[in-house]
C-alpha cells in the first residue's frame, strides 16, 4: 500500500491525473474532496498516518494539496470501501467538532459520474486560458483517444455553427458508426424516413462526421474495426454535453455498460434490437430537448 | 435450424427486394467472418478468432439465426481453449451455417 502526497504543482498533477482517469475509464477510481477548513490543524506526517487505515485495500493512493488548502484524495479500486473508511478515520481524528458534521466536509465523487463532475474542473481552468486554449482544450480532449483525428480550427468553429443551429432542424440528423455492413445497413433502414441518416463504418470516418455535421443522436457501434467506439463517445461527450449518444452492441456485457455510463452515453442497446428500442431513445432525446428548450425560453 | 425473421420484418416491412439484399450482406460478410476464423485457428490467433466470432454472432442475431448465434458466442467466449476444441467449435458452426446459408439462399424457404 503506498500513499503519495503531491504538494508541488499539485494542481498540475491533480489535473494530469484526472485527464487520465477520463482516457482510461473513471470506475476504477475513486476521489474524495476535505475542506482544509475543516481540519484540525496537523502535520502533513500526522495526516498521513491517519488517512493510511483508510487506503489499506489498496494499491495506490495519492493526497494532492493544492495552494488554496484545498485537498483532493485519490485510490484505486473498492471505491466504497475506501470512502467509508475516510469517513470513519479522517472524520474522527481530523475534522473539527465545531463543523456541521464529519461526513458532510468530505465530498465524496460517484465513480459513475466523477468524469463529468471533474471535467467541470478541467474546463473551467481551461475558461481562464481564454477562448484559444479552449478551443485548443477541446481539440487535445477530442485527439486523446486512441485512432481519433485532431481536428483542426476550421473544423472546431464549423462544428460549434452546425451545433448552435440544431434546434432549427425540420428532421433529426442521425449519425450511425458500425463497421458490419449489415448491421449498418439494418439501422439505417430502421432511421431513414422519418430522420436524416448518415452511416459510416469507422472511428475516424464517425469522428469527421460528427465535426461535420454536429448530428442530433449518433449510435456508435463498440467493436469497431480501426478502434472502440467507447473512445468516440467519450470524446464526443466532452465536446458536446447536449449531444445524445447511445451504444449498440452485440457484446452485453457488465463491463461495456459500466463503460457506457463512465462515458455519459444516454444508452446501451444490444443486438439483436428492435425497432421501438431504437425508436424509444430518438424520442426520449426529442422530449429532452423541448424540454430544455421550454426551460431556456422562461429563464 | 430455425431462422427468426420477426424482428428482422419490422424492419423491412415485408420488403422482398430489401430482404434479399440484406440476406446477400449476410451471407457474404458472414463468409468472410468464417474464412478469417479459419485463418485465426490455422495462426493460433486469439485475437483474431475473437473478433470474428464476435461479428458473426452480431451478425446472426441480426438476421434470425439465435442458434447459429449462440455457437458464435461460445466461440468467442472460449477464444483461449486449445486448438483441437476450438476445431470442434468451428466445425459446429459452419455446419449450422450451411443450414442458415441453404434457407436464405432458395427463395420461398423463408416465409
Amino acid at each position: 500500500m503506498l500513499i503519495q502526497l503531491v504538494e508541488h504543482r499539485a494542481r498540475e498533477a491533480l489535473l494530469a491525473l484526472i485527464e487520465d482517469i477520463n482516457r482510461v475509464q473513471t470506475a476504477v477510481w475513486g476521489m474524495a474532496f476535505l475542506k482544509r477548513r475543516a481540519l484540525k490543524p496537523i502535520s502533513n506526517d500526522e495526516f498521513l498516518l491517519v488517512l493510511k487505515p483508510a487506503f489499506a485495500d489498496v494499491s495506490e493512493a495519492k493526497a494532492f494539496v493544492l495552494e488554496n488548502g484545498d485537498i483532493y484524495l485519490a485510490w484505486r479500486g473498492m471505491q466504497k470501501r475506501v470512502h467509508d473508511g475516510l469517513l470513519a478515520l479522517v472524520g474522527k481524528a481530523l475534522l473539527k467538532a465545531s463543523d456541521s458534521g464529519a461526513g458532510s466536509s468530505i465530498v465524496y465523487f460517484d465513480p459513475l459520474v466523477m468524469g463529468n463532475e471533474l471535467t467541470t474542473l478541467l474546463r473551467a481552468q481551461a475558461r481562464e486560458q481564454g477562448a484559444a486554449s479552449e478551443a485548443a482544450a477541446h481539440s487535445s480532449k477530442l485527439a486523446a483517444s486512441k485512432n481519433l483525428p485532431k481536428p483542426n480550427a476550421t473544423q472546431l468553429h464549423k462544428f460549434q455553427e452546425h451545433r448552435q443551429h440544431r434546434g432549427e432542424r425540420r428532421q433529426l440528423e442521425i449519425l450511425v458508426v458500425e463497421d458490419q455492413q449489415l448491421l449498418r445497413r439494418l439501422l439505417h433502414e430502421v432511421l431513414r424516413g422519418e430522420h436524416l441518416v448518415d452511416s459510416v463504418a469507422g472511428l475516424q470516418e464517425g469522428c469527421e462526421h460528427y465535426l461535420e455535421k454536429a448530428p442530433d443522436v449518433a449510435f456508435l457501434d463498440i467493436g469497431l474495426a480501426d478502434g472502440n467506439g467507447h473512445d468516440l463517445a467519450r470524446a464526443i461527450k466532452q465536446l458536446d454535453p447536449d449531444s445524445c449518444v447511445v451504444m449498440v452492441t452485440a457484446n452485453n456485457t457488465e463491463e461495456d455498460m459500466e463503460f457506457a455510463r463512465g462515458n455519459h452515453a444516454d444508452g446501451f442497446v444490444a443486438k439483436p434490437y428492435s425497432k421501438q428500442q431504437i425508436f424509444d431513445y430518438i424520442d426520449r432525446h426529442v422530449s429532452a430537448r423541448r424540454l430544455a428548450t421550454m426551460r431556456d425560453k422562461f429563464a | 435450424m430455425n431462422l427468426d425473421f420477426t424482428n428482422l420484418r419490422k424492419i423491412t416491412g415485408g420488403d422482398a427486394i430489401l430482404e434479399s439484399e440484406l440476406f446477400q450482406i449476410f451471407l457474404d460478410s458472414a463468409r468472410e467472418c468464417l474464412s478469417f476464423m479459419r485463418l485465426g485457428l490455422k495462426n493460433d490467433d486469439e485475437t483474431l478468432w475473437r473478433t470474428q466470432a464476435h461479428a458473426f454472432k452480431g451478425l446472426s442475431y441480426s438476421i434470425g439465426a439465435e442458434e447459429l448465434g449462440n455457437l458464435c458466442r461460445a466461440a468467442q467466449e472460449n477464444c483461449a481453449v486449445p486448438v483441437l476444441q476450438k476445431q470442434q467449435m468451428l466445425n459446429e458452426i459452419e455446419k449450422a451455417f450451411a443450414l442458415v446459408e441453404k434457407q436464405l439462399e432458395h427463395p420461398g424457404s423463408h416465409k
